[in-house]
């Protein structure tokens, strides 16, 4: 298969120019994280001691995850816009590489937040973990399907005006299921003992390979034309 | 057309107040369901065929799919709307509160919140046909996360509503008269959506 064979170095080299320019900028991860520090810090400081029950801890950890990624996660496309390499992007890059090269580069780009919220979530609202396994799946598999449907949307809005606000109503009713997933499942890693059912879990799985699929589909339109 | 649709539609008011039985349990309020229940169908109903459309539309490039595709989200959500609202004062005489996210809330919820982005999408890009191409590719992303939002997240909240008509067990519980005006008010209602639908587009053709 030459085909497949020649994709992968593609999506490599999309994935290499991403990071690359993100270096030079710093803008999408600086945005990320200071927004989520801050979300982060409202909420410790008027919370205070008290204590809070595990749903409520799952709930408020995925809502920074989710608006700190509406922060930053746009500027995968828009900053190509903005800065008007889009049309040399267009020109040279095909759909396929394009696509999985950005959404590489937003998966890691979320597992860096994930990996910089955790620790201070715990150390500011004093929360144990029970099931660190079970975590580490439901915020690789929550992060690769947000991933994804940011990366078709923000492409969507290239050429739309009012970009930032639009964003965030567009992505939110199709990510609404990933985060429902993921807080009803982070609910029982907050909480000691056996975990009962994995079901919610799969459930997100078939989500993410769903969204992967029609977005791999769906891109060659907004893309090649 | 015109003539026959009114006269079915007066028929169907006349048979939802007159012909039904008041429900055991809830009274006359069962007429409610009678316009709730079609309303919610047919909001269902303009979704996929919007998304139908918007295939069709990038499968051939004619705009007229697209036109098609956009008035049946317009009439999605206005029916969508309907729907939310006459489930919420049928939830407040029957179980006491206007909204509880029930799983069917949330469904309809998001369905509401879906056409509102697809309409600020579409109202945000100004040249025509990548309007219609970019809310083509909106209409079925969203549409491939659907089933999750009607057939997965419900199964994770208690309901209070009450079982589809024909439920699991491929039992029907419904009287006949009942059924049979619900068929009717079902038959009505989608008729006037396919009415408003394409007297829209003469409308538009004629301008």
């Amino acid at each position: 298969m030459p085909i497949m064979l020649s994709v992968l170095p593609k999506i490599y080299w999309i994935l290499c120019k991403e990071m690359k320019s993100e270096y030079r900028s710093r803008e999408a991860v600086s945005a990320l994280l200071l927004f989520s520090l801050t979300t982060l810090s409202v909420v410790s400081m008027t919370i205070g001691n008290e204590q809070i029950s595990p749903a409520f801890l799952a709930v408020l950890f995925w809502i920074i995850l989710f608006f700190s990624a509406m922060a930053g996660l746009s500027r995968v496309f828009l900053q190509e816009q903005s800065s008007g390499t889009i049309y040399t992007l267009r020109l040279y890059g095909e759909a396929q590489p394009v696509l999985f090269g950005k959404f590489l580069y937003n998966f890691l780009l979320l597992n860096l937040l994930s990996l910089f919220l955790l620790p201070l979530f715990l150390v500011f609202l004093n929360v144990e973990i029970y099931h660190p396994g079970l975590l580490f799946l439901i915020i690789l598999a929550g992060n690769t399907g947000m991933a994804m449907i940011t990366t078709l949307l923000a492409s969507l809005l290239i050429q739309a005006q009012g970009q930032g606000a639009l964003f965030t109503i567009v992505s939110f009713p199709i990510l609404l299921p990933i985060l429902l997933f993921c807080i009803k499942l982070t609910t029982v890693v907050f909480l000691p003992g056996t975990v009962d059912s994995l079901q919610p879990l799969a459930f997100l799985g078939v989500y993410d390979l769903v969204m992967i699929g029609i977005s791999s589909i769906l891109f060659d339109y907004i893309w090649c034309d | 057309m015109n003539v026959a649709l009114s006269i079915f539609t007066v028929c169907t008011v006349f048979a939802v107040f007159y012909i039904v039985p008041p429900a055991e349990g809830l009274g006359n309020l069962v007429r409610i369901a009678f316009f709730h229940i079609p309303v919610a169908w047919v909001s269902v109903l303009a979704f996929l065929l919007s998304a139908w459309k918007a295939f069709c539309y990038l499968r051939y490039r004619k705009l007229s799919d697209d036109e098609v595709s956009s008035r049946s989200a317009a009439l999605g959500l206005l029916f969508c709307f309907m729907a939310t609202v006459s489930g919420a004062i049928f939830a407040k005489l029957t179980w006491g509160a206007y909204w509880n996210w029930d799983p069917r809330q949330i469904t309809i919820f998001i369905l509401l919140l879906i056409y509102g982005a697809y309409f600020a999408l579409r109202s945000s890009i100004a040249e025509k046909e990548l309007r219609a191409r970019l809310s083509a590719v909106y209409s079925l992303f969203s549409c491939a996360a659907m089933p999750f939002l009607v057939f997965v997240v419900p199964r994770y909240y208690f309901s209070l509503h009450p079982e589809p008509i024909l439920n699991k067990s491929g039992s029907f519980q419904m009287d006949y008269v009942m059924a049979g005006v619900l068929c009717l008010a079902l038959l009505n209602i989608t008729w006037i959506f396919f009415r408003c639908l394409y007297r829209g587009g003469k409308g538009k053709a004629d301008e």
